[in-house]
């Protein structure tokens, strides 16, 4: 039944295109054949998707780890991610009947770009970073996928969403939109929106253990302070409990600010006093921290092999855990790592008591900082069928849903692109101190109560407040069965004027000493449901009550929430880095510098004594077995 | 006429030709294997090692390398750093594979197992667990990079060192050694003129077997050093992960020179005491 409504209706579409947009066409059609010039071309592209041929294989190339999966154990239950497109696809698409994914891993860009330039594997979709596509971008080696998905959308009969465009946060897929890179084959600059659909995003900083044995001179509070500024890493108050990252572009972007630090905290107040905007603040610093000229780099090499005195190691992977376990008190990490450390640090801390002062905290050092993307994009391949481009596609469409998006993100840990409600809820449910249950707030005596009831089986349930909405209000607040203890566990009667058991009202009191985060700027127009500037406003209280010695207050200490969702402010201060391009070489020269040790005397010395003592020992030996032939041979001469 | 004929008698009289299966065949799965995995490999690192990144021929690779000071010292580390591991293995698997190989002492070869079980697991988990144990011991590779290695490289090839050794030592002429001391030799003498000599086949493929691994292993001290002590095996990866192919082949190709070299110079050496028991 459904083909026969399809196909008429695709031809009164095709027609209607022909003969007069504007009286058929919806707003978007009109508006992606006036944008695009090779529009009959594409059209003619995305014609063959409707009985695509040819191989129904769809192959992905992504990080490890990267993608929800089934694990059971931690309350993952659904089936793996892949699982459910290869479902969905066949649900909905009855064309892809033989769908197969195949899903394979990586761990570095760099092998990532390695594999596709040795063409050892040909890839329909691959997650490299922001400078991994503006190299794929450079190499002319990338589709551009952002018209096929537009002209996908604007024809009902594909069943396309464009959930990217959609429920993608306006703010992030701007961000990552703007990124420009000069075509080497074309000599045209493009931008990444073109081709990339953004998957993760996250930032580099400084996770920090305040009550680290080491530090322990220290004042957890000064150490917050200090540690809002990339120098202190090469400060020797913090000597031998850092560790920083044996990775190149990091570690080069660490030393870029030091070494440019008298520039960036002159940006810094100019823009504090409100003499830049924010805008060309953004901008001044993303050169300073792009610049890769020979000079710099010998001077970021200095300040560097100065930094591998001061540190405890570099490492790439041990860092989450080490800062857990106590081996070092600051890492440089990245944002999920730091939210997978805190988690960790959470929950040994709850299985053994310890309850710490501050607990690891995670920083974006004030003068500037890195913010990174992951996307999806498709390298060019001459074998790709269209059904595999139009499954690519669908890919694209199936992870940018707002469910299956929070799905991700649940499980990864890292952030996504994508918005929407779902995504709100998630994060609701993670970090708006709210959602937790419900207490009541005596402000007279400046007192909380836990609320309960006790169900037909005479179990204590604790009222959780997870409805938004409020529903359960009323019901609660009638509810004569409602009990109240202090916070030691102790069941208190707690009555009103009337002498009747208080009426719960506790989750419309905000406590004052709540931290207010506004992430409206990243939900923005991705609500269906929710309201933004209302739904958006978040209350918690894993924000420290500290302020800088500048006065500023503390959103730049936060734990898993500021990790994930740094606030706009934040961000304004964070810079993408560029590809280093033709300066990649001279990087990585640097780089090997800074990996060689110096070689001390003593290693000198050890050395040439061991050589003289194996040397003089042979040569003894070799010496003591000719004069014994020599002695024998007489000997036998004498005895003759 | 009569030539002719003879030459048809030949041919008549020839058995024919059937291809029978003969011992050498035997080999053709190892050769396959040896040209596809360890020839054809080697070809495209002297390839990838004199041309440059187009793909023409030049001596970049070996003009960067030896006018390199970083790579010249970290060439020198590494040397420096594997001549400790032998010496440090050589010195406590020594008395130790003596030990082992008196029936008195170890009956039943337990006590061999025993020490070269840790070579069962694999080395990566072992290192790992070996970061822990020197962490908690206080011997980490933050304050101590260099010790830390050496510890982690004794402990890895301490085994390659023990078994060769215990070998050679289990064919020693016992009745040599009692006769040296029944002559009067004191127990220095007798292992000095006695022991060692007859040992030095052993110790030669010890040395190999601990030399040259270390040299090119790279996740030992990349683990325990927290990447402070940088080796030859990890400058290779670190070029070849930035797409520095040429570079990266060059080195490796410094690294089958040296291999090379070493494989000469023991090889003389084994065939001049080749009493049998060269390696294990």
């Amino acid at each position: 039944m459904k083909k026969i409504f399809v196909l008429p209706s695709f031809l009164a579409i095709s027609l209607s295109f022909i003969i007069n947009p504007v009286i058929f066409g919806s707003a978007q059609f009109i508006k992606v054949s006036a944008e695009n010039a090779v529009d009959a071309d594409l059209k003619d592209f995305i014609d063959g998707f409707k009985n695509p041929d040819g191989s129904q294989t769809l192959r992905l190339l992504n990080w490890e780890d990267y993608i929800y999966q089934y694990d059971p154990e931690n309350g993952h239950e659904e089936p793996d991610l892949i699982t459910q497109f290869e479902d969905y696809v066949k649900e909905n698409y009855p064309q892809f009947a033989n769908v197969n994914v195949v899903y394979s891993t990586t761990d570095t860009n760099e092998t990532m770009l390695n594999e596709l330039a040795t063409g050892k594997a040909s890839y329909d979709l691959i997650c490299p970073s922001d400078y991994g596509i503006q190299r794929l971008m450079r190499e002319n080696s990338l589709v551009k996928i952002k018209p096929l998905m537009d002209a996908l959308e604007s024809i009902p009969e594909y069943n396309f969403n464009n959930n990217y465009m959609h429920y993608g946060s306006n703010y992030m897929v701007e961000a990552l939109a703007n990124i420009s890179a000069i075509n080497d084959v074309t000599g045209e600059t493009e931008y990444l929106g073109e081709y990339a659909v953004g998957y993760m995003w996250g930032t580099l900083g400084v996770i920090f253990n305040p009550e680290y044995d080491l530090y322990s001179h220290i004042n957890p509070y000064e150490m917050i302070n200090d540690m809002a500024d990339y120098s202190s890493l090469w400060s020797e108050k913090y000597h031998g409990g850092i560790s920083i990252k044996d990775s190149m572009r990091d570690t080069y972007f660490v030393g870029l600010a030091e070494t440019y630090k008298q520039e960036l905290s002159t940006l810094l107040d100019d823009y504090n006093k409100n003499l830049i905007s924010a805008e060309e603040y953004n901008k001044q610093i993303t050169e300073i921290l792009n610049r890769c000229d020979q000079t710099t780099i010998d001077k970021v090499k200095e300040k560097l092999i100065e930094l591998k005195n001061n540190i405890f190691g570099l490492e790439v992977d041990s860092g989450k855990q080490d800062i857990v376990t106590g081996t070092i008190g600051v890492n440089l990490a990245w944002s999920g790592d730091s939210v997978y450390s805190m988690d960790l640090a959470d929950e040994y801390n709850d299985e053994h008591g310890i309850e710490p002062e501050v607990g690891l905290c995670y920083s974006v050092p004030k003068t500037g900082a890195n913010i990174w993307f992951d996307g999806w994009c498709m390298p060019k391949d001459e074998t790709r069928s269209e059904a595999q481009v139009y499954l690519s596609l669908l890919f694209l469409d199936f992870i940018s849903d707002p469910a299956n998006a929070s799905q991700n993100t649940d499980y990864i840990g890292y952030t996504s692109f994508i918005g929407g409600d779902d995504m709100l809820d998630l994060m609701r449910d993670w970090y708006d101190i709210r959602t937790d249950y419900i207490y009541y707030y005596d402000e007279e005596n400046d007192e909380y109560y836990d609320v309960y009831y006790y169900d037909e089986n005479d179990n204590q349930v604790f009222v959780w407040y997870d409805d938004f909405h409020f529903e359960g209000e009323s019901k609660l607040n009638n509810d004569p069965n409602l009990y109240y203890s202090n916070l030691d566990g102790d069941e208190i009667d707690l009555l009103d004027e009337t002498g009747n058991q208080a009426k719960y009202n506790s989750f419309l009191t905000i406590n004052p000493e709540w931290e207010v985060v506004d992430l409206s700027y990243f939900f923005n127009d991705t609500l269906d449901e929710y309201e933004n500037n209302v739904d958006t406003i978040f209350y918690s209280d894993c924000y420290l009550p500290f302020s800088y010695d500048d006065g500023t207050k503390n959103e730049c200490v936060g734990r898993q929430f500021f990790c994930q969702f740094p606030d706009e402010q934040t961000i304004n201060r964070c810079v993408i880095m560029q590809d280093f391009g033709a300066q990649n070489d001279a990087i990585r020269i640097m780089w090997e510098d800074f990996k060689a040790n110096d070689i001390q005397i003593w290693v000198i010395v050890l050395f040439v004594v061991e050589i003289v003592a194996i040397a003089g020992l042979i040569t003894f030996l070799l010496v003591k077995k000719r004069i014994t032939y020599h002695l024998r041979k007489n000997r036998r001469k004498q005895q003759k | 006429m009569k030539s002719n004929s003879t030459a048809i008698q030949r041919v008549a009289n020839k058995k024919p030709h059937v291809v029978l299966f003969q011992r050498k065949y035997l080999c053709i799965p190892y050769s396959i294997f040896l040209i596809l995995f360890i020839i054809i490999p080697i070809l495209l690192i002297v390839y990838y090692a004199f041309s440059d990144a187009t793909g023409a021929f030049s001596f970049d690779a070996l003009v960067g390398f030896f006018t390199t000071w970083t790579k010249i010292n970290v060439l020198f580390i590494s040397i420096f750093i594997a001549l400790q591991t032998t010496l440090i293995c050589l010195l406590i698997g020594y008395p130790l594979a003596y030990f082992l190989a008196d029936k008195k002492v170890n009956k039943n070869a337990v006590l061999v197992t025993l020490f070269i079980a840790p070579m069962w697991i694999n080395f990566v988990l072992r290192t790992g667990a070996t970061r822990d144990l020197l962490t908690w011991m206080n011997i980490n590779g933050g304050n101590y990079p260099y010790l830390a290695t050496l510890i982690g490289m004794t402990y890895n090839y301490l085994p390659f060192v023990i078994l060769p050794l215990y070998t050679t030592m289990l064919k020693l002429d016992r009745s040599q050694i009692e006769a040296a001391s029944d002559l009067g030799a004191n127990p220095f003498q007798v292992f000095i003129k006695n022991i060692l000599p007859q040992s030095v086949p052993g110790i030669v493929s010890a040395i190999t077997m601990t030399f040259m691994p270390t040299m090119s292993s790279y996740v030992i001290s990349d683990t325990l050093s927290e990447g402070k002590i940088t080796l030859l095996g990890n400058y290779i990866y670190l070029d070849f992960s930035n797409t520095a192919w040429n570079d990266g082949s060059f080195m490796a190709l410094i690294m089958l020179v040296i291999v090379g070299i070493s494989m000469l110079f023991t090889r003389n050496k084994e065939n001049q005491d080749s009493k049998g028991g060269a390696t294990w």
